[in-house]
């Protein structure tokens, strides 16, 4: 009996521990040293040169994570609260249209959406971040709301039953517990924000982005493929970095 | 005794449902004493149990614990004065054995030195090794083992009323009957006023000191002492809920006592190995089969009269059985499942106290005797059914 649990005890945090993931980051350092020797040992034209300065591509990669960075934190401080409040039992006849609202919105093509920002209010960094994170705000909120209504009602009625409040209830008990799905729909989003932070080039905020742009309107094939390759470098980092988050912030169940 | 928990014309109707589920109920649960809720699913005996610690609040009717109305108190104050355990335990998954019986002592912001001491108190008293069990994980534990922190949890605050709904519910059925005998040996130290829960009618004769019979129309058909419910059943209703079997039931709520309630007990005669047959035909006058015991008074066999012509030697050289042992205080149900096992015209067994010493004898007589004294309707004894 002691010998089998502590058997699979060994197991499950073996599992947990092993299988750390190198693979990515692997990928994006021969990725980027691929870029760098090309940048340094080809022979580029002027224009070219031009573009892929380093000191360039660093500043598009900077506007880059911003856009990143800034649509996800006002993401998560509007999602993260917003589907708190739907789960609460008062919200019980807001969530179908709100949700359905929010899929519509979805279906939205992101580069309409930030075009259509930009003829509203005008183009820049701001408005991508906004146009950005509306895009991408329904993946947090709906996996919030679900995570904090499909805790067991056996765990919140004892909860509530040993006299936790309802405050208490969300915080001790239906938080922690939904903190997988919660991550998973943050990583969505996440995932989202550095795919369309490409487009954000279109209403000039610079971004990776601007690299493909400006490479096809000069008919350098080069650049929009440097272009590409990091972009989906950044990407993959960034969700590397999501999925370490997510395994270090899940409970032990 | 005090009135540790009064129910005052308790109705409850939920929105949109034609019938109440609870209609004027009157109740008085006395301080210390096991009362059961006992009835078909849907028949309201849940939503009166959660009504005690207002997780469903009354529509009408007051609830007074302890002399104080419970609307008048924060619910969740109240709640923490309460114990309260439910079916499949409810444990929180993400927290550890430690940590779920901790929740209410927390809520309470007890110093840490002194949950911990209380964590591992309530741990041995629910049999499960503090060193062993205190880190473990819920989903490392089987359900049997979930219930009982299930129950510690519920005692940890040191609360005077536990709500228990169906709290065995979910377990099989051998489990069952453990945690049931551990938890009835608990309150025997504890002395809580407990509100029980549950549709088993087993269970319910086994925990309660009284039980509720809950009708249909969530209203209390009868509440009475198990004895009597099986005994004089209030309605039809009630005769049909408890269900035929009334013999056996009756002899599961009787213990086995070696008093006028077994006249055989008069009769036995010990005698210690190694003592001379002869001391023994003259001491009696009448001849009667002995029973052999060691010199602490445990017993070791059976010697029939027949036997004890034979006067050259000692007790112990003579032929004899090995006797049959009911301990003092188990079910009288099972005793009569041994007396009927055995062989023999006339069988009997030796009644033992805690330490196996000879305390007196049973026989089929006695239990007949016993079964007839309880006030069970004759036609019943012979099992005919109507």
């Amino acid at each position: 009996m002691t010998s089998l649990a502590a058997a699979s005890e060994a197991g499950t945090s073996a599992s947990r521990r092993t299988r750390f993931p190198i693979l990515v980051p692997i990928l994006v350092v021969l990725i980027l040293l691929g870029v760098a020797w090309y940048i340094s040992a080809a022979q580029l034209d002027s224009v070219t040169a031009r573009m892929l300065e380093p000191s360039n591509v660093l500043r598009r990669a900077g506007e880059h994570a911003w856009i990143v960075f800034a649509s996800t934190v006002l993401g998560v401080l509007f999602a993260l609260p917003m589907g708190i409040l739907l789960s609460r039992r008062w919200a019980k006849y807001l969530r179908t249209p709100l949700l359905a609202i929010g899929s519509a919105a979805q279906a939205l093509p992101s580069i309409g959406i930030i075009v259509l920002l930009a003829l509203l209010v005008g183009t820049g960094t701001n408005t991508a971040i906004v146009a950005i994170l509306l895009f991408s705000l329904l993946p947090l909120l709906r996996n919030t709301l679900v995570a904090i209504v499909s805790c067991p009602p056996s765990v919140t009625k004892a909860a509530a039953g040993m006299g936790m409040s309802g405050t208490q209830i969300l915080m001790r008990v239906e938080l922690p517990l939904g903190v997988p799905v919660i991550l998973a729909g943050w990583r969505t989003m996440l995932v989202l924000n550095v795919g369309t932070a490409a487009l954000a080039t279109l209403i000039g905020a610079g971004g990776l982005g601007s690299l493909i742009d400006s490479g096809m309107q000069l008919g350098r094939m080069d650049v929009v493929i440097i272009g590409s390759l990091l972009t989906a470098s950044f990407a993959l980092l960034i969700d590397w970095g999501a999925s370490l988050l997510q395994r270090a912030l899940t409970p032990r169940t | 005794m005090t009135t540790m928990i009064t129910l005052d014309d308790i109705s409850k109707k939920y929105p949109g449902s034609a019938r109440p589920a609870v209609q004027n109920l009157n109740l008085e649960v006395e301080k210390g004493e096991t009362l059961v809720l006992l009835g078909p699913s849907g028949c309201g005996k849940t939503t009166t149990l959660e009504m005690i610690n207002r997780l469903v609040t009354p529509t009408s009717g007051n609830i007074f614990i302890n002399g104080r109305n419970t609307s008048t108190l924060k619910t969740t104050e109240l709640r923490r004065e309460i114990g309260y355990v439910i079916q499949d335990a409810g444990l929180f998954p993400h927290r550890t054995v430690a940590q779920n019986i901790a929740t209410v002592p927390q809520l309470l912001k007890w110093q840490s030195e002194r949950i911990e001491e209380r964590v591992d108190e309530l741990l041995e008293m629910v049999h499960l090794a503090p060193d062993e069990y205190r880190n473990r994980m819920p989903s490392e534990l089987s359900g049997g083992q979930r219930q009982r922190v299930g129950v510690a949890r519920a005692l940890a605050a040191d609360p005077d009323v536990i709500l228990m709904d169906e709290p065995f519910g979910a377990l099989d059925p051998i489990t069952r009957g453990h945690l049931q005998s551990e938890f009835l040996r608990l309150q025997d130290e504890i002395h809580k006023t407990i509100v029980f829960v549950t549709h088993d009618i087993d269970e319910a004769l086994r925990m309660g000191d009284r039980i509720a019979v809950f009708g249909p129309d969530s209203t209390i058909e009868q509440l009475d002492t198990p004895m009597r419910l099986i005994t004089a059943p209030a309605s039809p209703y009630v005769e049909n809920f408890v269900g035929g079997d009334t013999t056996m039931r009756v002899l599961g709520l009787m213990e086995v006592r070696a008093d006028e309630q077994s006249p055989s007990s008069a009769e036995i005669e010990t005698v210690e190995s190694g003592t001379p047959t002869n001391e023994i035909r003259i001491a009696g006058s009448e001849v009667r089969d002995i029973l052999v015991t060691d010199d602490r008074g445990r017993p070791q066999r059976w010697v029939l009269a027949d036997a004890l012509d034979d006067l050259s030697g000692t007790v112990s050289d003579l032929p004899g059985s090995v006797p049959v042992e009911i301990e003092a205080g188990s079910s009288m149900r099972e005793a009569a499942g041994a007396l009927l096992s055995m062989p023999g015209e006339n069988p009997r067994a030796v009644i033992v106290d805690e330490d196996g010493r000879v305390i007196g004898a049973l026989t089929l007589a006695d239990v007949q005797r016993a079964i007839a004294e309880s006030g069970v309707p004759p036609s019943e004894q012979v099992g005919e059914r109507v």
